[in-house]
């Protein structure tokens, strides 16, 4: 019979092992290989003398341990003592020494594990699942449950504080004509991301005049937008948006350039709007619209006009159709042939 | 299952279509579209299909048969006639004039040579006399598409356009007899807005007044390259005379003005390629050119300078289809570059009056209309219309010519000066005319009253005259 101290102790120990050891959880530190298989030797000590000295010490401190734990017991009230021991054993019947062995897994229940508990056997066992996991389908679900937690927590807690960073909208001034559009594709990959567009009006341009502006539209071709007059330019050539910028830059200046040196100001070439195509709005004349003087008006002239025609009509001076086919119909057809029965075959015969 | 071709001759096959690569291509129809060698119809034929056994139980004897089989002796063989040449052609440009099912129409009176300049016929639908129906058949002027064959005789309504025609004609018979007035005229309008009848009846107006009228019904006609063509000897740059079309169109010229004609006598010396008895009058000598047509355009070249000396009646030419002329013609020069219509001597002589270089010394109206139905693109015609439109309508802004569009320079000079009669919709009251007429006629079976009329002008795009015609004759809803 054991103590009860040592009851107390192993108690822990009591149920079987459910969880299969390999699914413990092991240090974050991972076993590195020493770089020799054999163990270090020391010089002052010999190798085997250090492993007996190491043992004697770990006995002789787990005992001095449970000395300390003895003394520690006898210590508490003495009363307190036995009923704290009489109320364990009347929970557990413990009485035989082989009540505190602890019961070995069984091998077979482990290798079908917990969801397969009580299904037949099928097959080998599984190599990736042991048994002690919920399956990749539910591992997916929930790992789309977290990411969405996640952004939830983002969309509340990060999202407000991007306000701070929002600058007042200003008018763009005479000095910065262009309007630049980059594209965002928030981090993903994209082949258009590098992509730069400018738009400037050509009436915006600082020191030109009018012959040199039509330079200007004329050079810039089907990217000038006659409707808007505005021309709009893009480069995605580079694979960064700051070269394609550079590059709009560099080529609008250039452009300029050109437009203003009126050597060859193509005088001679006609505008060429071929690429722009007008929207026709189709709109109803104003004269058309229904004020209430027209609508008088238009009432008052379809009642002269009903006057007139009931006149006609009791006059008979209004042409119908209808009655003019009427009349001239029995002239026209020649008179039916009247119909004489023809006497009877049957009988004849 | 056979095989498409006998195999044994498989061989044979592939060297003969080798050599005689060239010859099996042209004969396009007679070679099959199978491949020589094909398992595939017998791979894909369908299993379920029966095999042809080929041996049917003969029927009995006596027992009728059903026998759809088209070819000889089948119940199902075509026995109708066959329509014999050019047959269907005339069925199909055939003019009727009159249908015998519509009722004669009691107030409808006739035009006539005092009335039709009359202010007082304009909305009112008259009658065309005989004698004029005649002379418009004979030029050509009554069209397939046009509805003559629903009434009774032909009529025309006097519209509002028409009666402009006929100020033109008294402003050119008012003229002093030193300074006859020239007045051209394009008509342009909508599709079915009676461009065709408004060149009708200016040819009617001159018929009434004792005009000579010279038609070129439709232009395509000449330019379409179905007349035999030859470059006029001595002309620089060359220019091409269509013998046939010309003396039909002198054959035309003498049975429309027969009358006229036949008075006047030729008084200068024409020569002429053929042999012309001493004395004669300008009927015979285009009648002599309508039967010679190896003579036909020196026949018409004389016919138009007697025509043109003083003391001769006024001409009205009017041609249809105008864009069919204002671009290159279906004919080849000699050096296989396409003609342009201008240089047809037919077209020239047309065009040069069109477009003011020639005027007529008695006084004249040139007509042309164009079409909206079939007619090439002609970007220069279009342009010259609505620049002429904008010019009358005394707009400050004129349209401007698009640079970047092919322009026939020609065309644009020819066009430089004209003048544009537009042929609008039908006043209300002008609709409630013809549709009167229409009632009376027993073709349209309903009361003609404000309301009805005005549903129906509304129904043809606000009195679109053909369309009123179809929404109020032609439909039965």
């Amino acid at each position: 019979m054991a103590s009860i101290a040592r009851r107390c102790l192993f108690s822990s120990y009591r149920s079987a092992r459910r969880i299969s050891s390999r699914s413990v959880s092991q240090p974050a530190k991972q076993w590195q290989r020493s770089l020799s298989c054999t163990t270090a030797r020391r010089a002052d000590k010999a190798p085997w003398d250090q492993a007996e000295n190491e043992e004697g010490e770990d006995l002789s401190e787990q005992e001095a341990r449970w000395a300390q734990l003895a003394e520690d017991v006898s210590k508490i009230d003495p009363k307190f003592q036995a009923r704290a021991a009489m109320k364990y054993l009347d929970d557990f019947e413990m009485v035989e020494e082989e009540d505190y062995e602890i019961a070995k897994d069984d091998p077979k229940a482990i290798a079908q594990g917990f969801w397969g508990e009580g299904e037949e056997e099928d097959g080998g066992p599984d190599e990736d699942y042991y048994g002690d996991d919920i399956t990749s389908l539910g591992h997916g679900e929930l790992e789309q449950h977290r990411e969405l937690r996640e952004y939830a927590r983002l969309a509340a807690w990060e999202l407000p504080l991007l306000s701070q960073l929002a600058k007042p909208f200003q008018l763009p001034t005479a000095a910065t004509p262009f309007r630049f559009r980059y594209t965002s594709y928030l981090g993903e990959k994209h082949p258009a991301a590098n992509k730069v567009v400018v738009e400037y009006s050509v009436a915006d341009m600082p020191d030109m005049n009018q012959k040199q502006r039509d330079k200007l539209i004329k050079l810039a071709g089907p990217r000038y937008n006659p409707g808007s007059g505005i021309i709009k330019m893009s480069c995605e050539m580079f694979d960064t948006q700051d070269q394609n910028k550079r590059f709009l830059g560099e080529t609008i200046k250039k452009l300029l350039d050109e437009a203003k040196d009126l050597k060859e100001d193509f005088s001679d070439v006609p505008f060429d709007f071929r690429h722009h195509k007008l929207k026709v709005r189709p709109q109803f004349p104003a004269e058309w619209a229904l004020t209430p003087e027209r609508k008088q008006y238009l009432e008052e002239k379809r009642r002269k006009q009903q006057q007139i025609d009931y006149e006609r009509d009791n006059l008979g001076t209004l042409t119908d159709g209808k009655k003019i086919i009427e009349q001239a119909l029995p002239n026209i057809l020649p008179s039916m042939p009247e119909m004489v029965a023809a006497p009877n075959q049957r009988l004849r015969r | 299952m056979s095989s498409s071709i006998c195999l044994r001759r498989l061989p044979q096959l592939s060297s003969e279509s080798s050599i005689h690569s060239s010859i099996g291509s042209r004969n396009l129809l007679s070679s099959t579209q199978t491949s020589s060698f094909s398992t595939s119809t017998a791979r894909f034929a369908s299993p379920l299909m029966k095999k042809k056994t080929g041996q049917v139980a003969a029927p009995k004897r006596g027992a009728k048969t059903l026998n759809v089989k088209k070819g000889r002796g089948g119940s199902g063989r075509d026995t109708g006639r066959k329509p014999a040449i050019g047959e269907r052609k005339a069925l199909r440009k055939r003019i009727v004039l009159s249908n015998t099912n519509a009722l004669e129409v009691p107030t409808l009176q006739d035009l006539t040579k005092d009335n039709v300049l009359d202010k007082a016929v304009e909305g009112k639908v008259m009658g065309i006399p005989g004698e004029v129906v005649d002379a418009l058949r004979a030029v050509e002027a009554f069209k397939t598409s046009q509805g003559w064959s629903l009434f009774r005789r032909p009529a025309a309504l006097m519209r509002k356009e028409t009666v402009q025609i006929a100020e033109l004609v008294k402003q050119v018979e008012a003229g002093e007899a030193k300074a006859k007035q020239t007045i051209r005229k394009v008509l342009v309008g909508d599709k079915m807005s009676g461009k065709s009848t408004l060149v009708l009846q200016g040819l009617m107006i001159a018929l009434l007044r004792n005009w000579v009228v010279i038609n070129l019904p439709d232009a395509k006609d000449i330019v379409l390259g179905h007349t035999e063509y030859a470059p006029l000897p001595g002309s620089t740059p060359t220019q091409y005379y269509q013998e046939t079309y010309t003396a039909t169109l002198l054959s035309q010229i003498a049975k429309a003005n027969s009358e006229i004609l036949s008075k006047i006598q030729v008084t200068s010396k024409p020569a002429l390629p053929i042999p012309t008895p001493p004395k004669l009058n300008l009927l015979k000598l285009a009648e002599l050119g309508a039967a010679n047509p190896e003579a036909s355009w020196p026949v018409f070249v004389a016919l138009w300078k007697e025509l043109t000396l003083p003391g001769r009646p006024p001409i009205m030419m009017a041609i249809d289809n105008l864009a069919h002329v204002m671009r290159n013609s279906e004919y080849l020069s000699a050096d296989a570059k396409p003609v342009h219509a201008h240089d047809l001597t037919i077209v020239r002589h047309f065009v040069d009056h069109l477009s003011g270089t020639k005027t007529l010394p008695n006084g004249g109206i040139i007509l042309a209309a164009e079409t909206k139905s079939n007619s090439p693109a002609c970007p220069a015609l279009d342009y010259s219309i609505q620049l002429a439109e904008a010019r009358q309508l005394g707009r400050e802004v004129l349209p401007e010519w698009n640079p970047y569009k092919v322009v026939d320079m020609r065309v644009m000079e020819c066009l430089r000066n004209m003048e544009v009669l537009r042929s609008n919709g039908l006043s209300k009251e002008e609709a409630r005319a013809i549709m009167e007429y229409y009632a009376a006629s027993g073709m349209l079976r309903a009361k003609v009253d404000a309301p009805f009329v005005s549903e129906r002008w509304t129904l043809a795009g606000q009195g679109n005259i053909g369309e009123l015609e179809r929404a109020s004759v032609r439909a039965r809803i």
